[in-house]
C-alpha cells in the first residue's frame, strides 16, 4: 500500500532469562538489518522475543503496519512439521511444483526432511521461506551450516529485500549481505550503530578485515564482499 | 529433601502405597502435601495441569462405566505428583550416586549412568517440544492428530541422534563397563522425618489387607 509505513518498535524491552538480561530500544524501519553480536549475548533470544514467541519482563514490542511474521530458526530441524520435502514445502506456503522445478533437491522432493544434511535442510527451509514475502522476516543464523557459495548466493539475494522489515541476527564475520542498517549487542544491551557506511565505523564486533581497513583510513561503502574488496583495492 | 536415596526410596514406597490400595493413595497424596512444596512442584512443571486433567477425564469415563473413576483418579494423581516431585528435585549427577551406592561401582554405576542420560534427554525433550510449538505457531499449523505425527517423527530423531552422539562419545573416550565414584550424600533432619513418613504410609497401605489375609486365615481355620 503507497505510503503505509512498516515500523517495528522495541519499546524499552527487558529480557531477562536464567543468568541472562538484555535490554533492547530502538526503530527498525524497511529495509535489511544487521543485529550481530558474539555467541551468548542474545541474538537468539531477541529474535524469539520480536516474533512474539516468548515474553519480555518489561517494555515492548510494537508493530506498525506489520500484518506477515516470519522466523527461521538456528537450528533448521526444529522447523520441520512435514514428513516429506513437498509436504515440508507447502508448510512454507510454497508451491512445491514451482518450487522443485529450480531446486537441485527436486530428486529428494519425496524422501523424509531427515534424509538431508543440515546444511541442505538449512538451504531448503531458506529457500522457502525467502520465496514468500513477509512483512517482519527474521533470520537467525542464517548462514550457519552453509558453504561459501550458498552463503553468497543468499546474500546476494538478501541484498534485494527492499519491501519488509529483514533482521539478521548472526556472527558471522565473512559473507554478509547489503544492509540498511547495522545494529549491535554488547554487554546485554542493544545498540543501533546507524546506517553504512558511517555505521561500520562504530561497529566494535565488525569483522577483523573491516577492522584493518577502517584502521588504514578505507572505509568500505557496506559490508558485502564486493564492498570490502573495493575498499581493500583503494588506494 | 536433599538426600536421593531417601527421596527415590520414599518414591519408590508412596508410589507401591497408591497402587496397592485406595487408603495408600489417600495417604500417599496426605504425605505429598505435608512434605513438599506442592502448587510450586505444578507452577514450575506445567504439563502436569495438562496430565491431571487427562487423568479427571478417563476417571470420569471408568466412574460412569464400573464407578472404579474414584478409586483410578486418586491413585494416578497420588503417582503423578510423586513422579513430578521426583523429578522437579533431581539434580544431575544424583542417579549415578544413588546408583552406585545401591549396585556398586560396576552394575550400579551403569543403571546410573543410564538413568542419568535418560534424565538428561527429558530435560531436551521439553526443549524440543517447546521449538516445535514455536515452529506450528509461525506456520499457522493447528495441533491435530495428522499434524502431531511429523512431531513425534522429530523428536525420535532427535534422540537417536543424541543418543548416537552420546554412545560415541562415551566409546571415544575409552568407556567400556561400570566407572569409580565415591558418592557423597548430604542429608538434614526433614528427609529422616519425611521418609519415616513414606514407611507410615505403605503401613497404612498394607494394614487393609494384613486384615483381609487374617480375616482369610480365620475363616480357613473355622472350615477346618
Amino acid at each position: 500500500m503507497e505510503g503505509w509505513i512498516v515500523k517495528l518498535v522495541l519499546d524499552h524491552l527487558t529480557i531477562v532469562q536464567d543468568n541472562f538480561s538484555l535490554a533492547a530500544n530502538g526503530e527498525f524501519l524497511e529495509g535489511v538489518h544487521l543485529i550481530s553480536g558474539a555467541v551468548g549475548s542474545g541474538k537468539s533470544t531477541l529474535a524469539l522475543t520480536i516474533a512474539g514467541l516468548i515474553s519480555a519482563k518489561s517494555g515492548c514490542v510494537s508493530r506498525c503496519g506489520i500484518g506477515s511474521v516470519m522466523l527461521s530458526f538456528q537450528f533448521p530441524e526444529y522447523q520441520i512439521t512435514g514428513m516429506t520435502l513437498t509436504e515440508e514445502c507447502i508448510s512454507w506456503g510454497c508451491d512445491p511444483e514451482t518450487f522443485f522445478s529450480s531446486s537441485e533437491l527436486k530428486e529428494k522432493k519425496d524422501q523424509s526432511p531427515f534424509s538431508l544434511s543440515r546444511g541442505e535442510l538449512k538451504q531448503f527451509s531458506l529457500s522457502c521461506l525467502l520465496n514468500k514475502h513477509y512483512d517482519l522476516l527474521l533470520l537467525d543464523e542464517p548462514f550457519g551450516s552453509l558453504d561459501c557459495e550458498t552463503k553468497n548466493k543468499f546474500c546476494q539475494r538478501l541484498s534485494q529485500q527492499k519491501k519488509g522489515i529483514t533482521l539478521i541476527f548472526t556472527h558471522e564475520q565473512a559473507i554478509l549481505p547489503r544492509v540498511d542498517r547495522i545494529w549491535e549487542i554488547m554487554d546485554g544491551v542493544l545498540l543501533d550503530r546507524g546506517t553504512p557506511p558511517d555505521a561500520i565505523r562504530q561497529w566494535c564486533g565488525a569483522p577483523a578485515l573491516i577492522k584493518k581497513l577502517i584502521r588504514q583510513g578505507k572505509i568500505p561503502q557496506n559490508i558485502t564482499c564486493e564492498d570490502v574488496m573495493e575498499a581493500a583495492c583503494r588506494t | 529433601m536433599q538426600d536421593v536415596r531417601i527421596r527415590i526410596c520414599a518414591s519408590a514406597l508412596l508410589c507401591f502405597a497408591a497402587f496397592l490400595t485406595l487408603y495408600g493413595a489417600a495417604a500417599a497424596l496426605l504425605w505429598w502435601l505435608i512434605f513438599t512444596p506442592r502448587l510450586t512442584i505444578i507452577h514450575r512443571v506445567r504439563p502436569v495441569i495438562g496430565m491431571l486433567i487427562i487423568i479427571g477425564i478417563i476417571s470420569v469415563i471408568l466412574q460412569v462405566g464400573d464407578r472404579s473413576g474414584f478409586s483410578y483418579f486418586i491413585r494416578m494423581v497420588a503417582i503423578l505428583l510423586i513422579g513430578v516431585w521426583l523429578a522437579t528435585y533431581y539434580q544431575p549427577g544424583e542417579f549415578l550416586n544413588f546408583g552406585v551406592w545401591v549396585g556398586g561401582n560396576h552394575v550400579g554405576f551403569e543403571f546410573g549412568l543410564m538413568a542419568e542420560m535418560a534424565m538428561q534427554s527429558f530435560g531436551t525433550l521439553l526443549a524440543d517440544l517447546n521449538y516445535i510449538r514455536m515452529a506450528l505457531t509461525l506456520k499457522g499449523i493447528p495441533v491435530t492428530i495428522k499434524n502431531i505425527i511429523p512431531m513425534g517423527t522429530l523428536l525420535i530423531h532427535k534422540e537417536l541422534a543424541r543418543a548416537k552422539d552420546n554412545a560415541e562419545l562415551l566409546a571415544v573416550r575409552g568407556y567400556r563397563h561400570g566407572g569409580t565414584l565415591k558418592p557423597v550424600f548430604i542429608y538434614e533432619r526433614k528427609d529422616i522425618i519425611a521418609g519415616l513418613g513414606a514407611v507410615l504410609v505403605i503401613v497404612i497401605a498394607v494394614l487393609p489387607f494384613v486384615n483381609f489375609l487374617y480375616f482369610d486365615i480365620e475363616v480357613f481355620r473355622g472350615l477346618l
